[in-house]
């Protein structure tokens, strides 16, 4: 790829730079590109915003979430009965 | 050893001791907490018929969790959404509009402000992003939120979806695009109108 590259591919590199790490060379074109672009600078920190933002709420989230009990023994008369046909079988 | 063995098959008791892993593990790739015990039940039955399968090499919550994602897999191949089958060229003419025949931006990004810092405003930035998931195509939103909101990783999304990395990357560029668009015109262009 070219050393100077459009707002378009920059676009997408900084879009894939929040899911895999770059090469080198790509970062530094990135780099190079935000220093001449305003408008991929705010591009770039709007992604990264709402990147912040969702990565924290996931956080909050996890720390809540457990099995409620009904979900509980549900799931354990399904796997009692589950493991009594396997002994009748045997 | 012998409290080992008694654990390798007694599903009661991974259920006890894993079950709010796994639980969290499916919260976090489906959308209501409903399909998450469905699968976490699943899987614990399908750990019933095959507890032969488990090699003690494994910790038992990774074996877990192994036939969760086999069960999510099959899940999300279940329910193909209709509309688009996924197609990443769906929106390849609303990003394309973005830019002019040189590759510059033709819809500029603006200037937002000050980052919002305050609890409220960032809720608001919140219910606001999930207007535009909302407004998206689904299997769009699926993928972008599985990865940003999940912080699932690419390879297993890859194999939930059954899709290439390349294209993988294609979806998820499109919706920030689409979502950063979106939260521009909603929140941030409204949001000067008033003073």
């Amino acid at each position: 790829m070219h050393w100077i590259m459009s707002c378009k591919q920059i676009s997408m590199l900084i879009s894939q730079s929040l899911d895999t790490p770059l090469p080198l060379t790509r970062r530094m074109g990135i780099r190079l590109h935000l220093m001449m672009c305003i408008f991929c600078r705010r591009y770039n920190r709007h992604l990264h915003l709402i990147h912040s933002l969702l990565v924290r709420e996931q956080k909050n989230f996890l720390e809540n979430e457990k099995l409620s009990l009904q979900a509980r023994q549900r799931i354990l008369q399904a796997v009692d009965k589950e493991m009594r046909r396997k002994q009748v079988r045997r | 050893m012998g409290k080992n063995r008694q654990q390798n098959i007694n599903p009661a008791l991974w259920l006890e001791e894993h079950g709010d892993l796994l639980y969290r593990f499916a919260r976090c790739r489906v959308k209501d907490s409903f399909t998450a015990e469905d699968l976490v039940q699943e899987t614990l039955l399908s750990a019933c018929q095959a507890t032969e399968s488990y090699i003690g090499a494994a910790t038992i919550s990774t074996w877990l969790v192994g036939i969760l994602k086999h069960k999510i897999a099959d899940y999300y191949r279940s329910r193909k959404p209709e509309q688009t089958e996924g197609n990443p060229e769906a929106f390849a003419d609303t990003i394309e509009s973005m830019f002019d025949s040189r590759e510059k931006w033709k819809v500029k990004p603006q200037d937002w402000g000050k980052t919002p810092e305050r609890k409220y405003e960032q809720k608001e930035l919140r219910h606001a992003i999930d207007g535009c998931l909302d407004d998206m195509d689904e299997r769009m939103s699926q993928v972008f939120s599985l990865r940003e909101i999940h912080g699932v990783g690419t390879d297993e999304l890859c194999r939930f979806f059954d899709i290439e990395k390349g294209n993988f990357w294609v979806i998820l560029y499109r919706a920030r695009m689409i979502l950063r668009r979106c939260l521009e015109f909603n929140w941030f262009e409204k949001d000067k109108e008033t003073p």
